[in-house]
């Protein structure tokens, strides 16, 4: 081969290697925690150690699912149950309750738009913790239950933001000739301006959807029970319960990334994109 | 903007937006009023004992008082040096993966969804993975890569009970946990950038770093400063890894104004304080977020 | 018409009330009970004893047993209208608990005999200053060194304490640790349970009776911390206790002391099952070193309430599972899973590895001579944590200084600022009246 090709072929096995051993670098976390739910407890620590496969077994998987075996100590299936609800419901519900705020704001005309369009900004800065405190305490009679996980998380600044900046940059043409034929804001924001938004959408369901399923902040404060607990939080829990079993705790980490593992791979393009596509247009 | 000719949509204006609206009445605008209305009384969670009137005394105490306000600063002074520390470090190592990602080779998309796996991980797991890696032992992965680079020079280091690293150790982790998301929005960004600008510069005989330095980072701005506004936000608000791995130890070196708001509320039940802290951490969230937006405005104008 | 659709009515009605109450009298009553579930085997415990309680009283009472990870801050944020009828929770907490309106008063409720029959630590700590009784315990905790006497003689360590009134000093305890650090791999010593975090309550529990073998209490007799808590001879034990560290393991994977790297652990009770596992008859129980009045340890663990609430049918019911779970039955059943004392003089007689002759013996002679709540003096043993609805902030602010002491900071600082911090907690709230 040419002087030049074999300069440009070495050339790509350089960056390829340089990146290889970047990246196996950068994920040895995880690999830390994927090897170690297979080895005996005793095993997971021992420096480089813990990263060479040996004795590996699914007993860990076993005890962990022989641990959350009753009604007493919650059912495994039942955080996952647990979690996705919730995350459905914010997802759900959000697509529609922020979107047609967003339409309202964006499209339509009405005494007071700019007041609240100054209030949505505003609200876009400010971060849940400001209001965490306050909201456990004036819902600290509903712990405990499902709906105080995502009921208070529906409506979101952020995404009626998300949405706001998309419809603005949407063509009017389409809209304003179907007003002058007399169709209701309704009629179009569901018949044009929905089926025009695919894209962000995608963005929002999917940026809602990373947000609710790693909560953490509110639900270790309002919820303690089992079979209402999300993910996140009993993970916290099992691993904070003497004595401190690695294996085990690792082959509950393995368990609880592994649906959104899964999800990410299958749709890692529309996650990637919707995350840099969010970023672009804000 | 909108054509007169079409009349005004009052009605159908607030329909739309009234389901939102009353959400973020109830759920955001009510406790963020009531943060104030409980910072000035003496409440306590687990009683049911009446509420004693403290006034300002909270704020005092937070501000002022020589035993109890040091906490404050302190954790003020955490959220600041961790702020410092993890966006530029965070933002410059994003470019990197992004520049090093941005190749036409094949497969190059494959490496893309590892940088982003830490991102899709729940803090929590971050933090407890991070916890085992971090043990002050040679059985530490951390220390062994640690002394392994370093050909046994450095000795074993106390990542989480040292109180000068153990912030350090926490923007570590952190940042590991989200360069995959600054990196993927970079790298849109840098393909954003016309190829032709490269073509043209290698035709003038301009070295890699070169264009790196008078295309790549100019056609970055926008992203750029996007990318920092939001990590800075991010940064201020830091809770999840100090609860559960060093609670805000040790000697408060890694404690955050967000943690103490929680402690105090609910961890000491103290609801008044946790309260105050609340505000106050808003007060604070609003002067740096207006601060940046303006220093860094001037610049996003240019488009 | 009229009369006749009327005593229609009334006989129809009749009828229907007498084919109702026998469906009501076969509905059990339902009670809820909330445990602490914190070791996996005082979960089996609590599962088998409300299976068990449930199988005797089928057709009359139903208990549905609920694990809360967080028992504290469970009371904590939970009205007392909406707690359990029973439930576990950390004995030491039960004067706040009271002050808090939380637990119903048991004398007169739960059966006076089993009531008498509990250790005097104990009935001391499930007493509120009413002079009633709103607690009853399965078990009190048993809190020493834990030590490997197979590696302790190896090291050439000779005298090993075998009765509290021969405990090291912390000068002889230092050369101990020399010793063993020198013929061990690592070069460790000691297991503190680091790993726990000492800042988050387990200081407040392991590393307080340091501050009574230093000689005071926490909170003086004039009920303040300052001049206390904070007194030089603590500082100076606290400082002792901390130049340890270099011998510490960091125990990040719980298995020093199983995996033979230590030959010593700080830990109570609920360690000793997998230790005497893991080490068979190489397990021995020693006590906590002398900072100069006397070895101390600690006292005081889970107890069982009633939610103050629980009315009618449900308290009847919900006193019957507490007598269920306290007879030597149960309370042995518990006890061999978790290793901890039993907490009634008639179960602890039964229990082999706790009398004399076995390996915990030590644990119930500790015990037996508690320092109660009055200054301590070199003739007692264990302290119980300062009774008083105070204690959660105690807890937290004592916690807070050992970590940081630990951390390296100046000890009398330290202290000084924990005594400060808990002396303005009890001004806020008047003194918890």
């Amino acid at each position: 081969m040419s002087a030049v090709k074999k300069h440009k072929t070495l050339r790509q096995s350089a960056h390829y290697t340089a990146l290889s051993i970047v990246t196996i670098f950068y994920i040895s976390p995880i690999l830390y925690m994927i090897i170690g739910s297979f080895k005996p407890s005793g095993e997971v620590l021992g420096g480089l150690g813990g990263l060479i496969p040996r004795n590996m077994s699914l007993d860990n998987y076993r005890f962990v699912f022989k641990f959350f075996d009753s009604d007493a100590t919650g059912h495994f299936w039942h955080f996952y149950m647990t979690s996705a609800f919730v995350s459905f419901m914010i997802v759900f519900f959000g697509l529609i309750v922020n979107s047609m705020a967003a339409y309202s704001l964006a499209r339509l005309r009405w005494r007071g738009r700019n007041y609240i369009q100054t209030i949505i900004v505003l609200l876009v800065i400010l971060p849940f913790e400001a209001i965490a405190v306050p909201l456990f305490y004036i819902l600290r009679d509903y712990r405990n239950t499902y709906f105080v996980q995502y009921i208070p998380f529906i409506a979101s600044a952020f995404s009626i933001y998300l949405f706001y900046t998309f419809f603005i940059n949407l063509p009017l043409e389409i809209q304003e000739s179907a007003r002058l034929d007399g169709a209701s804001p309704w009629k179009i924001f569901i018949k044009i301006l929905v089926p025009m938004s695919k894209p962000v959408f995608a963005s929002v369901t999917i940026l809602t959807f990373l947000a609710s399923w790693s909560a953490f902040l509110f639900p270790v404060m309002m919820v303690d029970e089992s079979d209402v607990v999300p993910l996140p939080v009993e993970m916290a829990i099992f691993w904070s319960q003497p004595p401190t079993d690695w294996g085990a705790i690792f082959a509950f980490g393995v368990l609880l990334v592994l649906p959104v593992m899964i999800v990410f791979l299958a749709f890692q393009r529309w996650f990637i994109q919707s995350v840099a596509s969010s970023a672009i247009k804000g | 903007m909108a054509n007169k000719k079409l009349g005004s949509d009052n009605l159908a204006g607030w329909l739309f937006v009234s389901p939102a609206l009353i959400l973020l009445t109830l759920f955001v605008a009510i406790p963020f009023g009531s943060a104030f209305f409980f910072s000035l009384y003496n409440i306590k969670l687990n009683s049911d004992r009446p509420k004693t009137w403290m006034g300002i005394e909270q704020y005092r105490r937070i501000l002022f008082d020589p035993d109890l306000s040091p906490i404050f600063y302190k954790s003020l002074l955490n959220n600041l040096q961790f702020a410092l520390m993890v966006v530029p470090v965070q933002t410059s190592l994003a470019v990197l993966l992004a520049v090093m990602l941005n190749v036409k080779l094949r497969g190059i998309s494959y490496f893309r969804v590892f940088y982003f796996m830490p991102v899709v991980f729940p803090m929590s797991l971050v933090a407890v993975i991070w916890s085992l890696l971090y043990s002050r032992d040679q059985l530490g992965i951390a220390n062994t890569f640690l002394s392994k680079l370093s050909f046994g020079l450095i000795s074993p280091v106390d990542w989480l009970g040292n109180p000068k690293i153990a912030l350090i150790s926490i923007a570590i982790l952190s940042v590991w946990a989200g360069v995959g998301f600054q990196m993927v929005i970079i790298l849109a960004g840098l393909q954003e950038i016309p190829s032709e600008l490269y073509e043209a510069a290698s035709i003038d005989k301009a070295n890699k770093f070169q264009q790196f330095r008078h295309i790549t980072i100019p056609g970055l701005r926008n992203t750029l400063i996007f990318v920092v506004i939001i990590t800075t936000i991010f940064s201020l608000r830091l809770f999840d890894q100090v609860y559960i791995l060093t609670q805000g130890g040790p000697l408060d070196s890694t404690s955050t104004v967000m943690f103490q708001a929680v402690t105090s509320a609910f961890g000491e039940g103290n609801v008044g304080r946790g309260s105050a802290f609340t505000v106050v951490f808003v007060l604070i969230i609003i002067v740096i977020t207006v601060a940046q937006r303006f220093f860094l405005r001037e610049q996003r104008e240019v488009k | 018409m009229k009369k006749v659709t009327t005593a229609a009515l009334a006989v129809a009605g009749l009828i229907g009330s007498i084919a109702i109450v026998p469906s009501a009298q076969a509905a059990p009553t339902e009670i809820t009970v909330w445990a602490m579930c914190s070791e996996i085997g005082e979960v089996k415990a609590v599962k088998e004893q409300t299976d068990a309680f449930n199988e005797a009283n089928s057709g009359s009472i139903n208990a549905t047993l609920v694990c809360k990870a967080d028992m504290g801050k469970t009371l904590g944020a939970t009205p007392a209208a909406e707690l359990a009828d029973v439930f576990e929770f950390d004995g030491e907490t039960l004067a706040f608990q009271v002050y808090n309106r939380k637990l119903a008063r048991l004398d007169g409720v739960v059966s006076a005999a089993r009531l008498k029959d509990q250790l005097k630590s104990i009935k001391a700590q499930n007493t509120y200053s009413d002079k009633h009784v709103y607690a009853i315990s399965q078990y009190e905790a048993g809190f020493s060194l834990l030590g490997n006497k197979a590696m302790l003689s190896a090291a050439g360590v000779t005298s090993v304490p075998k009765t509290w009134d021969k405990a090291w000093t912390a000068a002889q305890f230092t050369d101990v640790l020399k010793k063993l650090a020198a013929k061990a791999e690592g070069g460790k010593a000691l297991d503190i349970k680091e790993n726990y975090g000492i800042g988050g309550g387990w200081g407040g529990f392991a590393f307080t009776p340091i501050v009574a073998s230093a000689g005071t209490q926490i909170v003086g007799a004039n009920g303040k911390a300052v001049g206390a808590l904070n007194s030089p001879a603590v500082a100076k034990a606290a400082t002792t206790w901390a130049s340890w560290k270099q011998y510490v393991d960091p125990n990040a994977d719980d298995k020093a002391f199983t995996n033979k790297r230590v030959a010593l652990s700080w830990c109570g009770h609920w360690c000793t099952p997998a230790y005497k596992t893991a080490l068979g008859n190489d397990l021995i129980a020693i006590p906590f070193p002398d900072f100069g009045q006397g070895t101390k340890s600690g006292q005081g663990s889970h107890a069982w309430a009633m939610g103050a609430k629980t009315t009618g049918a449900k308290k009847a019911a919900a006193a019957k599972y507490l007598e269920f779970i306290t007879t030597d039955k149960w309370i042995l059943n518990t006890t061999s899973q978790n290793g901890a004392v039993p907490a009634s003089s008639s179960a602890l007689a039964k229990s082999p590895d706790h009398i004399a002759g076995g390996y915990l013996e030590l644990y119930g002679k500790q015990l037996s001579v508690s320092c109660g709540g009055s200054k301590p003096t070199k003739a007692c043993v264990t302290v119980p944590r300062t009774v008083s609805a105070a204690w959660p902030v105690i807890n937290t602010q004592t916690s807070k200084a050992f970590a940081a002491i630990y951390g390296g900071a100046n000890a009398q600082a330290e202290l000084t600022k924990a005594a400060k911090a808990i002396d303005l907690d009890a001004k806020d709230n008047n003194n918890y009246k």
